[in-house]
């Protein structure tokens, strides 16, 4: 859902002038530099780690082409981890000018990587980031100072408000043309024959010395707000989390309701119109019913019950993320996580799983530990992705949510899923305890979690490129893999042998296995056909509901109930579609990562497996549980 | 005012210590060290999560968490 790989590697063979690579620790908003600089959209997050792979973009200067490299964050360049090997091996061997992005507020920190890198080569341009929030704590860095001591050009940005961004491009080219150059400071050389912890002490003896001459007011006491004492804290931390979520939930189901129904108001205007244009041009009437009562019904359906859940959640959710309440949902995990044999960070890669298992599974690069980042990998996908969601939501407040009161009914529907996902991360728990009692056995890892300053997120540009880049992706994706499922299907109804349908033979044969774990035949196949992408399994079973009663009306959420119902769904169905659909196999997509992380078919069977077997294990529970009810 | 050498487990929250002594394996040693958790640096105790798992710190002006049994070999002085 993000900039996949491959636009990477064609921006990669572009012609350029010359070179820039941007490093820095991490979280210093060095992705946001990358973006304000060559205008593209990577996607940004207030944690560590969030940029996991090296990116390549381009922007044009004073008519020269400039490659822009963007390293995953570092903190030294000692290290031997194999993220921070990406970025010690680039700067090692590469000619191009680095620019050193630091934070501001943290300066002394963020030093102790200059200096490293200053002893290895001074094609170096620094670039303070974060200005604006220097303003508020009340630091100020003398820069020429700064300059001075260092040997290098020193620029302020905000690169969030693309403010210093011209200056920063004005004496990079400048430093291109060797308008400007950088010494080397004596001072500043420290040899590499020391031992390690020598060689960082005495770099961090040089940080303390030049942090002092250049800064006037120190920031020792660090910003503690009362927020983030509320989250961080062990009795309120928790329920904090639990109760935002609730509220997320609770806007996207309320809000959606009304898009819904305006979505629908709105395509039931287009197809009135639509009929009538027909009618004018004397078309076909079977083929203005196919047009429109099929392709065009089936479509907007897809577009009114899809779309509104996801136009609200993603850009909400992304603004949480923004925020940098994500790592502090590590931090009040970690305990939890530890005692079952993951890790902290695995609450972070299971939010990203939240947003897409895919971009989970590649995030879950920040754990080091390789038997936990296996347990990660392999639990992933028990989290509902962002296809899965908005079929839990709509069959959730459809099924289950019966109050009057419209503000209630969507408080009661979000409790609902917030439980189905305590439910998702209870299973999630147990696995990751069996794994690493099993097949991941070995001693659990350290954990090393920075807590970024809370930020206030930058909600336009937030919002703006979460519809573009979530909600719209996932429901071009749902529509682009609809139309040939649907094409595919329409065959299947329509091709007849020995005077049963194609989808007739299918259905019939899932159909048994289907009523063991309480769905039907066409469930089943919508989920395998929703291999390839699971925002389509709804689409799907609607279709092949529709193919035998062609919906006229344009109502909300009602009517679709009535389609299910009429097709034999009981509230028992609903639930254990909700079930299966949070427990089964991932996606293609996210299998194929599995793969490409791991190297291991074995992970990425168990990966597939795993998941299917909890959903069936589940819905047969469940099926049997109302059976038993029902006799009794 | 009890001055002496405890570990940085055993901080109170809120307190400024200065680090003596980090007697940890190599791997997260020079993890630490990147952070800052070096001798002679100031750290200060900020909250500890559920259970008593781990506790985030402030130092050289960054938070970061830390589980207690990664640094228990940590030493510190109240200062």
């Amino acid at each position: 859902m993000y900039s996949t790989n491959d636009k990477r590697t064609r921006q990669k063979t572009k012609e350029y002038d010359y070179e820039i690579t941007l490093c820095g620790n991490p979280n210093v908003g060095k992705s946001t530099v990358f973006n304000s600089l060559t205008g593209l959209k990577q996607h940004t997050g207030n944690w560590t780690g969030k940029t996991v792979d090296v990116t390549y973009g381009y922007y044009k200067y004073n008519d020269k082409i400039v490659r822009v490299v963007d390293l995953p964050g570092t903190y030294s360049l000692v290290k031997k981890d194999n993220e921070e090997m990406i970025a010690n091996e680039y700067i090692k061997n590469t000619n191009s000018i680095i620019v050193i992005v630091l934070d501001s507020t943290n300066l002394l920190r963020n030093l102790s990587l200059v200096i490293q890198i200053l002893n290895i080569t001074t094609r170096v341009v620094l670039c303070l980031n974060f200005n604006d929030e220097l303003k508020k704590t009340g630091i100020v860095i003398d820069k020429d100072e700064l300059s001075l001591q260092l040997g290098v050009p020193v620029v302020f940005t905000c690169a969030k408000k693309s403010s210093g961004l011209v200056e920063l491009k004005q004496i990079i080219d400048d430093f291109n043309n060797e308008k400007l150059k950088s010494y080397r400071v004596k001072n500043l050389i420290i040899s590499d024959m020391l031992k390690q912890d020598m060689y960082l002490a005495a770099i961090y003896d040089k940080c303390s010395d030049i942090y002092e001459k250049c800064v006037t007011k120190s920031l020792q006491k660090s910003k503690i707000t009362v927020i983030d004492k509320l989250l961080c804290s062990k009795i309120s931390g928790i329920p904090i989390m639990i109760l935002m979520l609730l509220v997320l939930f609770f806007i996207t189901i309320y809000g959606a309701n009304y898009i819904s129904e305006l979505l629908m108001l709105f395509f039931g205007i287009i197809k009135t119109e639509l009929i009538s244009l027909s009618y004018g041009l004397r078309m076909n009437e079977t083929f203005v019913s196919f047009l429109v009562d099929g392709i065009y019904t089936n479509l907007s359906w897809v577009v009114a019950v899809m779309l509104p859940p996801m136009a609200i959640f993603f850009p909400v959710f992304s603004l949480l993320e923004d925020s940098g309440l994500l790592p502090r949902l590590a931090f009040n995990l970690d305990s939890i996580f530890c005692k079952f044999g993951g890790h902290g960070k695995q609450a972070l890669t299971m939010a990203m799983g939240f947003g897409c298992n895919s971009c989970g599974v590649t995030g879950c690069r920040i754990i080091e530990s390789d038997r936990e980042r296996k347990i990660s990998i392999v639990t992933n996908s028990l989290i509902p992705c962002n296809g899965k969601l908005p079929s839990i939501i709509v069959i959730t407040s459809i099924f289950f949510c019966f109050a009057q009161n419209s503000v209630l009914n969507s408080a009661l529907c979000a409790l609902i899923i917030v439980l189905i996902i305590t439910l998702s991360l209870v299973i999630t728990l147990i696995c990751s305890l069996i794994l690493s009692k099993t097949l991941y056995k070995g001693h659990s890892s350290s954990f090393v979690l920075e807590l970024p300053p809370l930020r206030k997120p930058q909600f336009i540009k937030t919002i703006i490129l979460s519809l573009k880049d979530r909600t719209l992706a996932v429901l071009l994706r749902a529509v682009a893999v609809a139309a040939p499922s649907g094409a595919l299907l329409w065959l299947m109804t329509n091709v007849y042998v020995y005077e049963k349908s194609i989808f007739m033979y299918c259905s019939e044969f899932l159909n048994n296995f289907g009523m063991i774990i309480g769905l039907d035949g066409v469930i089943i196949l919508a989920f395998i056909l929703g291999f390839a992408a699971n925002e389509t399994v709804i689409p799907i079973i609607l279709m092949s509901y529709m193919s035998a009663i062609t919906l006229t009306q344009y109502e909300t959420t009602s009517q679709l109930n009535q389609l299910l119902i009429n097709n034999g769904w009981t509230s028992i169905t609903a639930l254990c579609f909700i079930l299966f659909c949070v427990f089964h196999y991932p996606c293609s997509t996210t299998c194929l990562t599995i793969y490409k992380e791991t190297k291991s078919v074995k992970t990425t069977f168990l990966a597939v497996v795993l998941p299917t077997v909890i959903g069936i294990l589940l819905c047969v529970i469940v099926r049997s549980l109302s059976l038993f009810v029902s006799f009794s | 005012m009890n001055k002496g050498v405890v570990s940085l487990t055993d901080a109170k929250i809120g307190f400024e210590y200065t680090i003596v002594y980090v007697n940890i394996n190599k791997t997260l040693k020079s993890k630490l060290y990147d952070l800052g958790i070096i001798e002679k640096s100031k750290i200060i105790p900020l909250y500890k999560s559920l259970f008593r798992g781990c506790v985030a710190y402030n130092i050289k002006g960054s938070v970061v968490a830390l589980r207690n049994k990664d640094v228990k070999c940590v030493l510190v002085r109240e200062s």
